[in-house]
């Protein structure tokens, strides 16, 4: 039996063939004599298990292992993908948790490497402003009663701190817990704003050595996130109702919403995607724009920078098929071949 | 409104692959209920209070009046509404609707005739401000004496509280022509409403052309989903009639003995298999825990959804494709055996409670004694 591993985030990974069939295991803790052993299972059969994931979490022994076979005749590029991506982060997402929740002990991790001194301090202190900011911004919902805000500032606390943040450990865990509330549109507002202050205070008052327990450069070798396209930025920063509804709050005088919704936008963009370093320094520019700013001046800044990025990955895409068809043919013009994308031409100029 | 046991009333649920709706007895033998419910399936599935399926073949459609006659597989012994001949009502006359609303159990709801002859798209139909919501289609609109006086069809979504219903001498005329014909199967012209019994282009006795009014549709049998021809395969290994088991686009749903089993596709890459079994004890609950985490369940696993243990599978939409691929119906048909058996244990052996939705009469005998469902 050949059997390989590889990290992803504290997670290791092992895959395996074995008569005919891959093996792929995560193991995510140990259940330790001192373990909430009832309540630590309970957790795994209600919030790891589920419908609709290729992979189960199962107990050997004493360890709870996420698992994934199949016969290597009916693997499927997609299914791999998925099984590879998904396994890793949702042990990475729960290990740290279950062993400060339920006292178990930590199985197959693989090592963080610690922030610097400076390092540190800048992560620390966007923390603490950023639980701030979160506070501030959940008493202007509770002014506003707009639940377009609201959903903006329950998205931006997660998103933000999740891009800007190298979070690892227990408190992202406790981050998602607290979201599965505050974030969920089906809940009433007031419980939602009930949450993500209770989330921003308790975020607040988590002391400097249990943050840095929580902070670390976790190593990914296939990359956690969705790979980001043009189809996700057009959907977010372009023409569409999403865009529709952010212009109708702005050209209506509500700055805070528009700049908001914006912000939290590009956050939700670096935060849950791959993206090529030139779109990844695009979204973080028109962050960096629009920082420090009055509401009013950041949402104008980001709607016209959302402009610009759309516009380059058409003038992009326009040069990629141009390339491709230029390669296809056999043809060496295929600068002059392009068609002119008008457009793009005056949105970057 | 005098009252009266719902229960006892001759008004069911009709399943199909296109979705549900109600209908009700117009004999022990025949359901009446509207085209659009039932079409484009020839046979459909039609549920009893006890929760099990009996098969319905559709042997009468009329597209333009929205009506149908499902003949059922097995004569049921419940109250037969009379439908009313005259159908005569008048404004601000107090109607009920009987129905199974979004798919709950069988309801009523009440309300006036707001309009006895509302004209709309060049026919005449009851209007009523009593609700009507997805699922109503087909039921009954009673009158305070209980006559059917109308046919819940359909509402303006873009307003609230109008709703609309095929005036019962309709009805009338529709049942009656039926009841003379012998023909196994026909669809009624749109035009001069004779009787088509075989896909032609023209009517013999108005010459409309019927493929320009949507009649032959009604002839073909529609090319299933790969989908659904994928899960209805697998069903057919386990034993389990597909048209009992539909319940809706891509959706599926019925008893395996008393297991519940639901099959649906949660997103574009995975068919989830899921069977609501049990609840958890209330002490010692680690070994159980313990025994739902095993690796000896693989492929299958238990989750906890709230306090209702589940047993569940998950196939890959490639898997579904691969059309050579026979082990994952293998699975299927073992899971819905497994589901039947394992409520049990975990009853037996476990200390466990039956699930909210279990069906207490087969938890011991199991799907022996489904025999009716066969049907």
């Amino acid at each position: 039996m050949e059997e390989f591993c590889f990290g992803q985030g504290s997670s290791r990974v092992s895959v395996s063939i074995e008569d005919g069939s891959l093996h792929v295991r995560v193991p995510l803790v140990r259940l330790a004599p001192q373990s909430l052993t009832t309540a630590a299972l309970r957790f795994v059969l209600s919030r790891i298990s589920a419908t609709g994931q290729l992979y189960q979490p199962r107990l050997r022994g004493e360890d709870i292992v996420l698992e994934f076979t199949d016969r290597i005749t009916r693997l499927h590029p997609h299914k791999v993908r998925e099984v590879l991506r998904e396994m890793p982060v949702e042990a990475d997402a729960n290990d740290d948790w279950m062993v400060t929740e339920f006292e178990c002990t930590p199985l197959g991790r693989e090592p963080i490497e610690a922030l610097t001194e400076d390092e540190y301090k800048r992560a620390q202190n966007i923390w603490t402003t950023h639980w701030l900011e979160v506070d501030e911004l959940v008493k202007v919902s509770q002014r506003s009663r707009s639940m377009f805000f609201l959903n903006e500032i329950t998205a931006y606390a997660v998103h933000h701190i999740q891009h800007a943040v190298p979070l690892t450990g227990y408190w992202w865990s406790r981050i998602s817990a607290a979201a599965d509330t505050f974030n969920d549109s089906n809940c009433d507002p007031t419980t939602r704003e009930a949450a993500l202050t209770k989330c921003a205070k308790e975020m607040q008052a988590v002391s400097t050595e249990s943050l840095r327990d929580s902070l670390g450069h976790a190593r990914y070798t296939i990359s956690p996130h969705a790979d980001g396209t043009t189809k996700v930025l057009s959907v977010n920063l372009g023409s569409g109702d999403y865009l529709d509804m952010v212009m109708r709050l702005h050209n209506g005088g509500r700055y805070a919403e528009s700049a908001l919704g914006l912000i939290s936008t590009y956050n939700y963009l670096l935060a849950r995607f791959s993206w090529s370093p030139e779109i990844e320094t695009m979204l973080l520019e028109g962050l960096a724009r629009a920082s420090g700013t009055p509401w009013r001046d950041a949402a104008a800044a980001l709607l016209e920078h959302g402009e610009t990025i759309i516009a380059a990955v058409k003038l992009s895409d326009a040069e990629a098929a141009s390339d491709g068809k230029a390669a296809s043919d056999g043809n060496d013009k295929a600068e002059s071949d392009a068609p002119p994308n008008s457009d793009a031409k005056k949105a970057n100029s | 409104m005098s009252e009266f046991d719902i229960e006892a009333l001759g008004v069911f649920q009709v399943f199909t692959g296109g979705g549900t709706g109600s209908g009700f007895l117009i004999d022990e033998n025949n359901l009446l209920t509207n085209c659009h419910v039932v079409a484009p399936y020839g046979k459909v599935a039609v549920e009893l209070r006890d929760r099990r399926r009996i098969v319905g073949t559709v042997r009468r459609l009329n597209p333009q009046r929205d009506l149908a006659v499902v003949e059922l597989s097995t004569p049921l012994d419940f109250e037969v509404l009379p439908l009313s001949a005259e159908g005569k009502v008048r404004a601000k006359q107090p109607v009920s609707i009987i129905g199974f609303p979004v798919g709950l159990p069988l309801s009523l709801t009440e309300g006036v005739v707001s309009h006895p002859h509302q004209l709309l798209d060049g026919q005449h139909y009851l209007q009523t401000d009593a609700a009507i919501n997805p699922g109503n289609s087909g039921g009954p609109i009673l009158d305070a004496a209980h006559q059917i006086v109308g046919i819940t069809t359909c509402k303006l979504t873009a307003a609230d509280l109008v709703g609309f219903g095929i005036p019962s001498a309709d009805a009338v005329r529709f049942v009656s022509d039926y009841r003379e014909q012998d023909a196994d199967f026909g669809v009624e012209c749109p035009s001069c409403e004779d009787l088509v019994l075989t896909a032609k282009r023209y009517c013999d006795s108005c010459g409309s052309n019927l493929e320009e009014l949507g009649v032959l549709e009604h002839f073909e049998t529609p090319e299933p989903h790969p989908v659904a021809s994928f899960v209805e395969s697998a069903l057919a290994r386990a034993e389990i009639d597909p048209v009992l088991a539909r319940h809706g686009d891509q959706n599926w749903s019925f008893y395996s003995g008393s297991a519940p089993i639901k099959i649906w596709c949660c997103c574009s890459e995975h068919v989830c298999f899921s069977s609501p079994l049990a609840q958890p004890g209330k002490h010692a609950l680690g070994d159980l825990f313990r025994y739902l985490l095993s690796p000896d369940h693989a492929p299958f696993s238990f989750d906890l959804a709230g306090n209702i243990i589940r047993l569940n599978l998950t196939v890959h939409m490639s898997d579904v494709f691969a059309s050579q691929d026979n082990e994952h119906r293998d699975w299927i048909a073992d899971f819905v055996t497994r589901a039947d058996e394992l409520d049990n244990i975990l009853i037996d052996n476990h200390g466990c409670e039956p699930a909210p939705e279990t069906q207490l009469t087969f938890l011991k005998e199991g799907r022996s004694a489904q025999s009716l469902s066969g049907g």
